[in-house]
C-alpha cells in the first residue's frame, strides 16, 4: 500500500521518472509507427500481388496440362472453388522501339476468364477517371476526364495577377480579363469529343489564340513575369488541346484491353493485342515530392512492340524461336513491382500457338522413311492443347489451404482419368501451391517480411535503450533515496517491499510511457500521409518514395493487437529497467542507507 | 522479567583492513515500562547499540551474544519476524526526524501501520488508522499541520511528526536516538515532557540514547557506554 502512495507521489514530484516515461513513450511510439507501416506495406502488396494470380494454381511449365477444359470443369464443381481459368507462362523477350530489349514473362489468358479469377478488368491503368489519385492536387492525370475545369480557372486568376504584377495599365488589364473570362467560359463548357474540329477544340484553339495575342503586346523585358506566366498559360493551352484529344481514346483503351485486342485503322478488324505492366513501360513516373507527371511515358496505343518466345518440346530442347509484332491494347498495375515491370498479358490462343502448345495432329513416324509416297504424311491422332498454369480464386468462407487441399484431390482424380497428364513425384508440393508460394514470388514476399522482421529487430534493440535509460534513472534515484530507503527499513518496510517499491515505479513509468507512446504512434500513423507531403513540401524530404514502394499512399492502420504487443513491450522493458536499481534498494543495509549522507 | 535483553554484544566495523571495534561485549537488561538513558562520547557506539536493539543490524558473531525482546532472540528470527518486530514491536525516533519529503505530515505518520497489513485489510481498516494517526498527531499539537509537507515545519514539528510515526503502531519499545539533539532546549524539553507522558499513559518502554543531561535525570536510570562497554552512570 505504501508502495502505491509514493510511486503516485515520486512520479508527481521527480523530474526524472517523467525524463524515463518520455524515453519509453518514444521507443514505444518508433516501434509502432514502423511496425505498422511496414506491416501495412507487406499487407497491401499481398493482397496486390494476389489479385493477379488468384488464391491457388496449378503449375505444369513446359510439358503442359492437356484436356484442361475437362479439368476446369472439375474444379469449378467444387463449392469451395468461385472460379478458375487456364494460363500459359513462359519467358520471352520484348523489343521496344526505343531500340532497348527487356526479358519478359508473357501470359496468356482469356480476359473474361481470367478476370473472374484475379480482378484483371480492374487493374488495367488506361481508363476513365473522375477521381484524381492522391495527392494529385493539380489533377495531372491524363486519365482525368473532367480536368479542364481547375486548370482553367487558376490559368485566369493568374494571367490577371501577372498583369497587375507588371504594372500593366488598368484599362488594358479589364480588357484582358474580359477577354480571358470569355474564352475561358466557351472552353469549360465546350463537350469533350474525338472531332478535332468539335466546338471545344475551336474555343482551346481561341484561348491558345487569345495568350498569343496578348504575350506580343506586352513582350517587353520590363515584365518577365507577366512572360513567363503567359508562356505557361500557352502551355496549359497546348495541354488542354491535346487531353481533348487524348481522352475520348481512354474509353476505347478499356474496351481493347477488357478484349485483348485493337482495331486495325485500315481494314478495322480486331487484332490480337497485348496489355503491358505499367513499370515495362516506365509510365507510372513521379516528381520527388510524389506528384504524378504529365506524361504517356514510353506508352503509345498506336505503337507495336516485337515479342519473341522460344517453344521447348517435352524434354526442354528448343524448338524454333517465335515472333509476334503486337499493338499494345491497354497497360495493368498491381502495385506489386515484381509483377509490374515483368509480365505481358497476350490473348491465351496467340501463346498457345507461339509456344506449339496447341491442338496439333500427330502424324505417322515411319512416314519419312517411305520415300516416294506421296500426299501429305498420315494423321495418326490429335495431341490436345496445352496450358502451363490453372488458376484458382477459393468461394467466400474458404481458405486459400482448404482450396489447395482439394484442388490436389480434384487433380489426382483428373491424372486418373487422363493418362496424358503431367503427374510427377513430388507434384502435391511442386506443382499446387498457394499463391504466395509462387515460384519467384514467394522469394519476394519472403524478402519484404525478413526486412520487416530485420527493421523491427534492430528497433527493438534500439528500444533497449529505454530499458537502460530507465535503468540509469532508477539507478540514480535509488542512490538520491538511500535515506528513505533506510527510513522505510527502520519503520518495518521488508526488502520484498522496497524491491517491490522500486519495480511498481518502473511499471508505472512503462505503462505511462507506453499508453502515451500508443497515442502518439496512432497519430502519426493514421496522419502520416499529411505528415510525409508536409514535409515533402517544406522540407524537400521524401523517404516513401512511390517510386520504390509502389503505392501512392503510406499505410496507415494501427492494428491493435501490434499495438497490444509493443505496449506490453514497453511496460516489460520498463519494469526489466527497474529491476537492477529495485534490487540494489531491497539489499541495501539499513543502517548504511540511514547514515547516507 | 526483563522487555529487553542484551548480553554481550560485540560489534566490529571492518574499514579496508582496519577493524574498529565499537562495541566489546555489552550487557543490560531493560524492565517493561521503564525508561532508561544511555550515555556517552560521540563515537563510544551509543548509535550501533540502539540499530542492534532495534534489529537493524546484527552483533558479531559469537555464540554467547544475545539479544532477546521479550523473551524471543532477535539473532532466531526470520528475515520477515525482524521486519515485523521493527514494526510492531519498536517504534524508532532519529536525532534528524527521518520523515519523507514526498509525503505530507499525516501519511508519514500513518507510514509503519500501511506496512503491517494486506492490501485488502488496509483498506478496510484505512479509516481506523487515519484517526488514530490523527489523534497522535493533534495530541502534539499537529492537527492543523496534517496536510503539510514536513519541509514546511520547524524543528520540533518534525520531531514531533516522526515520535507519532514511532508509535502510530502502539509498540511497546521505543528506541530513540537522540531525540532532541538538533532542537533548542525549550522545544527539546517539550520533547521530552510529550515522551515522559506518552511513558505514563502507555506504560511504554523507552531507551533513549542521548547528550542531554537534563533528559538524563527525568529517565529512571542511566546507562553509560564507555570503551566499549556499559558502565552505571555515577
Amino acid at each position: 500500500m505504501y508502495q502505491s502512495l509514493l510511486t503516485f507521489r515520486y512520479l508527481r514530484t521527480k523530474v526524472m521518472p517523467l525524463l524515463a516515461a518520455l524515453a519509453v513513450m518514444l521507443c514505444t511510439a518508433m516501434v509502432l509507427v514502423v511496425w505498422s507501416v511496414m506491416g501495412g506495406f507487406l499487407v497491401s502488396l499481398l493482397s496486390m500481388g494476389r489479385a493477379m494470380i488468384g488464391d491457388v494454381s496449378i503449375a505444369f511449365p513446359v510439358v503442359g496440362i492437356p484436356h484442361y477444359e475437362q479439368l476446369l470443369e472439375d474444379l469449378e464443381a467444387d463449392p469451395s472453388i468461385a472460379a478458375a481459368c487456364p494460363t500459359i507462362e513462359s519467358i520471352g523477350m520484348l523489343a521496344l522501339d526505343t531500340g532497348e530489349q527487356r526479358v519478359v514473362t508473357l501470359v496468356g489468358v482469356d480476359p473474361e476468364r481470367y478476370h473472374a479469377v484475379t480482378d484483371f478488368f480492374d487493374r488495367l491503368w488506361w481508363t476513365p477517371i473522375t477521381e484524381p489519385l492522391p495527392r494529385d492536387d493539380l489533377r495531372a492525370d491524363p486519365r482525368l476526364d473532367n480536368n479542364r475545369e481547375p486548370l482553367v480557372a487558376p490559368f485566369v486568376d493568374r494571367l490577371i495577377a501577372a498583369a497587375q504584377s507588371a504594372g500593366l495599365p488598368s484599362e488594358t488589364i479589364g480588357a484582358l480579363r474580359d477577354r480571358a473570362e470569355l474564352r475561358a467560359q466557351a472552353v469549360r463548357s465546350a463537350p469533350i469529343t474525338s472531332d478535332a474540329r468539335s466546338e471545344s477544340a475551336e474555343a482551346l484553339l481561341d484561348l491558345r489564340d487569345l495568350i498569343a495575342a496578348d504575350l506580343s503586346t506586352v513582350s517587353d523585358d520590363r515584365y518577365p513575369a507577366l512572360l513567363s506566366t503567359l508562356e505557361e498559360a500557352a502551355a496549359l493551352a497546348r495541354r488542354l488541346i491535346r487531353d481533348n484529344a487524348r481522352l475520348p481514346r481512354l474509353a476505347q483503351l478499356e474496351r481493347d484491353g477488357r478484349t485483348l485486342t485493337s482495331t486495325d485503322p485500315a481494314t478495322g478488324d480486331a487484332l490480337p493485342a497485348m496489355v503491358m505492366g505499367l513499370e515495362l513501360t516506365r509510365y507510372y513516373q513521379r516528381d520527388p515530392a510524389g506528384f504524378v507527371l504529365d506524361t504517356w511515358g514510353v506508352f503509345n496505343p498506336d505503337e507495336r512492340y516485337t515479342l519473341a518466345t522460344v517453344p521447348l518440346s517435352r524434354r526442354a530442347v528448343v524448338v524454333q524461336p517465335e515472333y509476334r509484332s503486337l499493338p499494345v491494347a491497354n497497360e495493368f498495375r498491381t502495385g506489386m513491382y515484381e509483377v509490374d515491370s515483368g509480365w505481358i498479358i497476350v490473348p491465351l490462343n496467340l501463346l498457345q500457338s507461339m509456344l506449339k502448345l496447341d491442338e496439333t495432329r500427330r502424324v505417322d513416324p515411319d512416314w519419312r522413311s517411305q520415300l516416294g509416297t506421296p500426299g501429305p504424311p498420315p494423321t495418326i491422332g490429335v495431341t490436345p492443347a496445352r496450358v502451363t498454369h490453372i488458376l484458382i480464386r477459393a468461394a467466400d468462407g474458404y481458405t486459400a489451404a482448404q482450396v489447395e487441399e482439394r484442388t490436389e484431390d480434384i487433380y489426382e482424380r483428373f491424372a486418373a482419368q487422363h493418362p496424358d497428364a503431367p503427374m510427377q513425384p513430388g507434384w502435391r508440393d511442386f506443382n499446387v501451391y498457394q499463391w504466395e508460394n509462387k515460384p519467384g514470388l514467394s522469394t519476394f514476399i519472403a524478402a519484404v517480411k525478413k526486412e520487416t522482421a530485420l527493421v523491427l529487430t534492430l528497433f527493438a534493440f534500439i528500444s533497449l535503450t529505454a530499458a537502460f535509460l530507465v535503468c540509469a534513472i532508477f539507478w540514480a534515484m535509488v542512490s538520491e533515496k538511500t535515506m528513505d530507503i533506510g527510513i522505510l527499513r527502520a519503520v518495518g518496510a521488508s526488502r520484498a517491499g522496497i524491491a517491490w517499491l522500486y519495480l511498481r515505479f518502473g511499471l508505472a513509468i512503462g505503462i505511462t510511457g507506453s499508453l502515451l507512446g500508443g497515442i502518439l504512434a496512432y497519430l502519426i500513423v493514421r496522419n502520416i500521409n499529411p505528415i510525409h507531403e508536409w514535409m515533402g513540401n517544406a522540407l524537400g524530404i521524401v523517404i516513401w518514395d512511390p517510386a520504390v514502394y509502389y503505392f501512392t499512399d503510406i499505410p496507415n492502420d494501427v492494428d491493435p493487437i501490434k499495438a497490444a504487443y509493443v505496449l506490453t513491450g514497453g511496460v516489460l522493458f520498463s519494469v526489466l529497467g527497474a529491476l537492477l536499481p529495485a534490487l540494489r534498494a531491497a539489499y541495501m543495509h539499513p543502517v548504511h542507507a540511514l547514515r547516507f549522507e | 522479567m526483563p522487555l529487553l535483553t542484551a548480553h554481550n554484544l560485540h560489534k566490529t566495523y571492518r574499514l579496508k583492513r582496519t577493524s574498529v571495534p565499537v562495541l566489546r561485549g555489552v550487557d543490560l537488561d531493560i524492565q517493561p515500562a521503564e525508561c532508561v538513558t544511555i550515555l556517552g562520547k560521540s563515537g563510544s557506539g551509543k548509535s550501533t547499540l540502539l540499530h542492534l536493539l532495534a534489529g537493524l543490524d546484527a552483533p558479531d558473531k559469537s555464540p554467547k551474544a544475545r539479544i532477546t525482546f521479550d523473551d524471543k532472540p532477535l539473532s532466531s528470527m526470520r528475515t520477515g519476524a525482524l521486519d515485523r518486530y521493527r514494526n510492531r514491536s519498536v517504534g524508532m525516533v532519529f536525532q534528524f526526524y527521518h520523515l519523507l519529503p514526498e509525503l505530507n505530515v499525516l501519511e508519514n505518520a500513518m507510514l509503519p501501520a500501511m506496512m503491517g497489513a494486506n492490501r485488502l485489510t488496509l483498506i478496510r481498516r484505512l479509516p481506523e488508522l487515519r484517526e488514530r494517526a490523527a489523534d497522535l498527531l493533534d495530541r502534539f499539537g499537529l492537527s492543523h499541520r496534517l496536510r503539510h509537507r514536513s519541509n514546511e515545519l520547524s524543528g520540533g514539528e518534525r520531531q514531533r511528526v516522526a515520535i507519532a510515526r514511532a508509535l502510530v503502531n502502539q509498540p511497546r519499545l521505543l528506541l530513540a536516538d537522540e531525540p532532541t539533539g538538533n532542537l533548542d532546549a525549550a522545544t527539546g524539553n517539550a520533547i521530552l515532557d510529550t515522551l515522559m507522558e506518552l511513558r505514563r499513559e502507555q506504560q511504554l518502554t523507552m531507551v533513549i540514547v542521548t547528550h542531554d543531561a537534563a533528559m538524563s535525570a527525568r529517565a529512571d536510570r542511566t546507562l553509560r557506554i564507555a570503551d566499549g562497554v556499559i558502565q552505571r552512570a555515577p
